[in-house]
């Protein structure tokens, strides 16, 4: 125990004590080079009871979380940020691991509304604190809320769960685009913004220059923006993929499996096939949550 | 150093909650003690020793209060470690602020806040004594009336923490919202001792008991009994009869076994928690 103190005091980072050996350090040489996220076998989940189990996936570059509500994107996400448990297998960002990091500025941006829930601060201040600890930069951060209608004055007169949902949610995603993190997760960033600002964010998003950029969302409308975008479906607590954005969009989803299936997906249940050119197509779905209305429907 | 110290004090200090019922509620009854309960003491003025009758007599007053005050600033405390446990977990890995970093910031800043609402009461009690009765309270030990302020912040502190993890441990809210209550319930014990008589021992079993007993000491030069007080106050430090005082020795080693105790229990809680699933936590 007196080994490893900042570890084990208070379990802030993993559940068990590490040894020293397996203490995880902050690899400098990897920064800017590696910026991978890998999942390995990773169940995670709360209390005890995993939502995500014997996931693996590797997160690299620009990939996009598609799956409808509830399918376990954000859990993932909460996973990968320390926020939820990881139950067995591995997560690893940048070589790290996620349930043992300790004091790793820079290696992950978070846009998760509760990762911002400290302190009674107005929402100023909080974005002042949370550039301080993640070493980001405030002056862009600043610069960039005022375009999305967030200016300072409200920023300060303002408590983070006083603003409005989608003030908050480009509130949380500006906050962990300026963290200059090597590897962000950007959880549906776009949820309840009005269109204008939905445009805008989704125009910062794609200028981001960070390494490796998660987006997770039930929208598939985003695809023909995101056509470069590697993309994961995710469905009842696990992940298909990866598959491209740009052969994503002219596939169609039909029941059942089809020999000509590019991807093959078992859920709640049902059997469906992604498949080339035929079916319901993705993108006229506007949210995966009404494919399994299409499901419905064709049976 | 990061923000977090001095963004943490802030909220503590700042938030209405915290300003409301450990200031203003706790100044309310200083008001009482003042102006309506203590008004007998008045009758002693001709004494040579009313000046320190007066200092010992509110030293009752701003012991207990102050007590009050933490143990409603440390609810405060309790529901922030619940509400942002998520957080907390986030930025201990991916921040600067690692656990270390953490564990010495937030226990300065909320041992800060806890002595910011004590003094404010013991503060408050000086100057109404002074404007009533024209005594200025000058204790006899103010370092010793420092340091034991301090281990009673420390006290609340980790019982605090304790109380936080145990509520992130049950799913009920009704159980988190009593165990978020757990410090406001304690600190009204040694309040509600110093009227009624049950030996030394509680002193001993319980801190804040013992604490408040010394406080009293530091500041009037006599230890009175851990229960009882005002009672003693009258028969002893008045009228000059014989009392058995509470023990210090006994009752700092006593202070820092619950503290060994509840320091080991805070992180074993915290080791063994589980994460909760963030609508859980409001």
């Amino acid at each position: 125990m007196a080994k490893n103190t900042s570890l084990f005091v208070y379990g802030l980072c993993g559940a068990e004590p590490l040894s020293p050996r397996t203490r995880p350090h902050i690899p400098y040489y990897t920064w800017g080079r590696l910026l991978v996220i890998v999942l390995r076998e990773a169940s995670i989940g709360y209390r005890g009871e995993p939502v995500l189990r014997n996931v693996s996936a590797e997160l690299r570059g620009r990939v996009v979380l598609l799956g409808p509500n509830g399918a376990g994107k954000t859990t993932l996400m909460r996973g990968v940020a320390g926020i939820a448990d990881i139950y067995s297998g591995e997560v690893l960002i940048d070589g790290v691991s996620a349930a043992a990091a300790c004091g790793c500025a820079g290696l992950l941006g978070v846009n998760l509304p509760e990762a911002y829930n400290l302190l009674y601060l107005d929402a100023y201040r909080v974005l002042e604190l949370y550039m301080d600890l993640l070493g980001g930069d405030i002056g862009y951060a600043l610069e960039v809320l005022e375009r999305l209608g967030l200016g300072k004055d409200l920023l300060r007169r303002r408590k983070p769960w006083e603003l409005s949902a989608g003030q908050l949610k480009a509130f949380t995603t500006v906050a962990a685009l300026a963290s200059n993190a090597g590897n962000i997760l950007l959880d549906e960033p776009f949820e309840q913004l009005d269109p204008a600002h939905k445009t805008r964010a989704l125009s910062l998003i794609e200028q981001s220059k960070t390494g490796t950029l998660v987006l997770a969302t039930h929208e598939t409308w985003l695809l023909r923006r995101l056509r470069s975008w590697n993309v994961y479906l995710v469905f009842s607590g696990r992940l298909w993929g990866s598959i491209g954005a740009e052969e994503l969009l002219g596939s169609g989803v039909v029941r059942g499996r089809a020999r000509d299936a590019i991807l093959v997906i078992e859920a709640n249940g049902f059997v469906m096939s992604l498949v080339r050119g035929r079916g319901e197509p993705l993108i006229r779905l506007v949210s995966l949550d009404h494919v399994y209305e299409v499901l419905m429907e064709e049976a | 150093m990061t923000k977090y110290l001095l963004y943490k004090v802030r909220s503590i200090t700042l938030h209405p909650g915290t300003v409301f019922w450990s200031v203003f509620f706790v100044l309310f009854w200083a008001i009482m003690w003042v102006y309506v309960f203590g008004t007998g003491i008045t009758k002693y003025s001709s004494m040579p020793w009313y000046r320190e009758a007066v200092s010992a007599y509110f030293a009752t007053a701003f012991s207990s209060l102050g007590i009050i005050a933490m143990g409603s600033a440390s609810i405060g405390l309790t529901q922030g470690l619940f509400t942002s446990i998520a957080a907390i977990r986030f930025l201990t890995r991916f921040s600067r602020l690692s656990p270390r970093r953490f564990i010495v910031e937030d226990l300065v800043a909320s041992l800060l806040s806890l002595l910011v609402v004590a003094l404010v009461e013991v503060v408050a009690v000086i100057l109404l004594v002074w404007q009533r009765y024209g005594v200025l309270i000058e204790p006899k030990h103010p370092l010793a009336l420092l340091g034991l302020l301090v281990v009673l912040g420390l006290f609340f502190y980790e019982l605090s923490l304790v109380s936080g993890h145990l509520a992130l441990m049950v799913a009920s809210r009704h159980m988190r919202s009593a165990l978020s209550g757990l410090s406001l319930i304690v600190s009204f014990v040694p309040y509600a001792l110093l009227f009624t008589g049950s030996g030394n021992l509680a002193g001993y079993v319980f801190p804040p008991i013992g604490l408040q007993a010394l406080i009293i000491g530091a500041v009037s030069g006599e230890t009175p009994p851990a229960t009882n007080t005002i009672n003693w106050f009258k028969e002893s430090f008045l009228e000059g009869r014989a009392y058995t005082s509470i023990d210090p020795g006994l009752a700092m080693a006593a202070t820092l076994v619950w503290l060994l105790v509840m320091g080991i229990a805070a992180m074993e809680l915290a080791r063994r928690a589980k994460a909760v699933h963030p609508a859980e936590l409001g």
